[in-house]
């Protein structure tokens, strides 16, 4: 019994985390725009620079970001961009307005903005996560820029964690 | 323990390795032996960790060993394999992406895998159904020994091992645009390794059950149980053609 128990277990277990690209998050907010920037790790970051950065320069033209918007970036709706917006406790679809890719020494960068002037003095919660748990994200409280009293959390979902910022 | 505190562990660990290796790529060009050694064991230890994650044919080892009860010499043979067809078809990928296709090898996986994973996804229903039927052949003589055919090993290890890893794939694709394509690829094998003892522990906690004297001396839960692993077989495949992979970004 002792070993189905532990066979159980352990193939209970292999449906977890299994992470293949890990991403830094910062942010910057106010009431009325979230700035969401992700960093890379080293070995995702080649893949992508390789991909989009044609040109070799360390700068991406509009060019160079629309292929990658289109290539990559508007994929990510079905994930809603790992950024879960809840305003009033409902979900609110992400719709990212602006987008900027950068190279930070070998890491590759992605910022981009949502519009939050339609939910201004509303209660909002931003929860940083990936369901499918193939990126795993990281946001540490230096990382978040913002003048609006908030509190981080660490979630436990049914799998993966993730990072839940709710403001006051 | 919360499921997701073990996922964070797997995740900070496999982030460790992944941080690590890339950082010993980096060493090599320093043309010390040290750092093209670090990378191996690393990749030995990433290879462990990564199969831990979902994926990687445990599930259907373990089915197939329940169903098919095998020698414990024989479960290393269908892991060990397993691990090594999981890197060989990550190597063709990221070879073919690098030096044919001149694009990175995420890109061109991006492209492969959601088929492959259905095409595989349905071979794993057709040798589910061939297991059923033999489990359920075989219900009157339960309790004699049964050995697995080598024939059908071989289709679990290629059924299994047939989807590229995406691991070993972003680890080769990395070493070759770093310029350190040979010490990418002994990485890779290392890496099988490590995979190829994670799978094939999993298939020894499978076998165990099977041999356990719980079941082993019940006829009845004997042929349960095979049954039981046969039919998982099949659902594991009916899931992989039903839940395609989506088009993913990195």
């Amino acid at each position: 019994m002792l070993k189905i128990c532990a066979c159980l277990l352990f193939y209970a277990c292999s449906a977890l985390a299994h992470p293949h690209t890990f991403i830094t998050v910062s942010l910057e907010l106010n009431e009325t725009e979230l700035k969401v920037r992700w960093l890379f790790d080293e070995m995702t970051s080649q893949s992508l620079l390789e991909d989009f950065d044609t040109d070799r320069n360390g700068i991406f033209s509009p060019k160079e970001t629309e292929a990658f918007k289109k290539e990559v970036f508007n994929d990510l709706k079905q994930f809603s961009f790992f950024t879960h917006l809840q305003v009033a406790n409902k979900s609110v679809p992400l719709k990212p307005t602006q987008l900027f890719l950068w190279r930070e020494n070998n890491a590759f960068g992605v910022e981009f903005h949502v519009d939050l002037k339609p939910y201004v003095h509303q209660k909002k919660s931003i929860g940083f996560w990936d369901e499918s748990f193939l990126c795993a994200l990281s946001l540490e409280k230096e990382q978040i820029r913002t003048s609006l009293p908030y509190t981080l959390k660490e979630v436990d979902n049914a799998y993966y964690y993730g990072y839940l910022l709710e403001f006051l | 323990m919360m499921p997701s505190t073990l996922a964070n562990t797997f995740a900070q660990a496999n982030h460790y390795f992944n941080t690590a290796i890339a950082e010993h790529f980096h060493a090599i060009d320093s043309g010390r032996v040290q750092p093209a050694l670090f990378i191996i064991a690393l990749a030995f230890g990433y290879g462990v960790v990564h199969a831990l994650g979902p994926g990687h044919g445990k599930a259907l080892v373990a089915g197939y060993l329940l169903a098919n009860p095998s020698k414990r010499s024989h479960v290393f043979q269908i892991g060990f394999l397993i691990a090594l067809v999981h890197t060989l078809s990550a190597l063709v990928v990221t070879l073919c992406a690098a030096y044919l296709m001149n694009i990175s090898a995420n890109r061109l996986f991006r492209d492969v895998n959601p088929p492959l994973f259905q095409i595989s996804g349905g071979l794993i229903v057709l040798l589910g159904c061939w297991l059923v039927y033999n489990v359920f052949k075989e219900r009157r003589i339960v309790n004699e020994p049964v050995v697995g055919t080598q024939t059908s090993r071989f289709g679990v290890v290629m059924l299994a091992g047939v989807v590229p890893c995406p691991g070993v794939i972003t680890l080769s694709f990395f070493a070759i645009t770093l310029g350190h394509m040979g010490i990418g690829m002994i990485a890779a094998l290392f890496m099988s390794l490590g995979m190829g003892l994670t799978i094939s522990l999993a298939g020894l906690l499978a076998q165990s059950v099977q041999a356990s004297k719980a079941i082993a001396t019940q006829p009845k839960w004997f042929w349960a149980i095979r049954f039981f692993g046969a039919v998982c077989v099949v659902l594991l495949g009916l899931w992989f053609l039903t839940h395609p992979i989506p088009q993913r970004a990195f």
